[in-house]
């Protein structure tokens, strides 16, 4: 089987464009607003910094940590912490646990704009 | 051909091992080169390809713990989908760029489609990009891990 032909190059051109696309969207957030999602569902609304512990069934699973400007998640109640190692976010970042069903987020809007 | 599938299941299921102990530059992710071996069989042989995929995904799982962990979960329906697009490459007469690259994105799109499903929320798909990059610089170094099994396999056959 050859190492390279001639139309593999279709394929980097269509992921070149699947990249440059998503890179071109506009979004707006707001940096002082942290919005938890357990599964699906809006479950805490954070403004203020402080630490604040997230439940699911009666459990706790996570807590989260905002500053004012940044989030992360301590002492996440998951087998690989992976949520922990993301670290601090600021707006436009997000935290995501799959284990715990858990999307923390920045509040805002995602407009798509192509701006050329 | 039995003996050899085992054979090329235990390689993969090596490499899946070893480098899930290979620090990798992202929180989450792994670096995948246990799919050059998929890709290899996938040039020539389908049904092979799916049995390395599921092979190497579930014995590289009990091994390092993750055994029917949503993580697990993600990574064997992500495994499975590139072997199928990769042979559907191959029949359409692309190369080992051509079907590593499309084996990476779709195995990538797959795991974040399952992954959408556990959260139950659709957030996730802002990883992709991320994804899609760093999967594409794997699915490189993939194409002559593959290209190097051939001479081997000449050899065991």
């Amino acid at each position: 089987m050859d190492i390279f032909r001639k139309r593999d190059v279709f394929v980097f051109i269509i992921i070149a464009i699947v990249l440059l696309a998503w890179g071109f969207r506009s979004k707006s957030y707001s940096p002082g607003k942290v919005v938890v999602f357990v599964e699906g569902k809006v479950v805490m609304t954070i403004t203020r910094p402080g630490e604040y512990p997230v439940f699911r069934n009666g459990r706790r699973i996570t807590t989260v940590v905002f500053d004012g400007k940044r989030v992360r998640v301590v002492n996440s109640q998951c087998p690989l912490k992976i949520c922990e190692k993301m670290g601090w976010v600021g707006p436009g970042g997000e935290i995501i646990c799959v284990p715990n069903k858990l999307v923390v987020k920045f509040e805002g809007s995602t407009t798509d704009v192509l701006t050329w | 051909m039995v003996a050899l599938l085992g054979i090329m299941i235990a390689v993969s299921s090596s490499i899946y091992i070893v480098e899930s102990f290979i620090p990798f530059p992202l929180p989450v992710g792994r670096w995948g080169f246990s799919n050059s071996v998929v890709l290899f069989f996938a040039s020539f042989d389908f049904k092979g390809s799916l049995i390395i995929a599921a092979g190497k995904s579930l014995i590289g799982s009990l091994f390092t713990g993750r055994f029917m962990t949503p993580g697990f979960v993600m990574g064997f329906v992500g495994a499975l989908g590139a072997a199928v697009v990769e042979w559907v490459m191959f029949r359409f007469k692309f190369g080992y760029f051509g079907a590593s690259i499309a084996g990476s994105a779709v195995n990538n799109v797959l795991q974040m489609l399952v992954g959408a499903y556990f959260i139950k929320s659709g957030y996730i798909f802002s990883l992709l990009p991320l994804f899609l990059a760093v999967g594409s610089i794997s699915a490189i170094g993939n194409v002559y891990l593959a290209k190097s099994y051939e001479r081997f396999w000449r050899e065991m056959k």
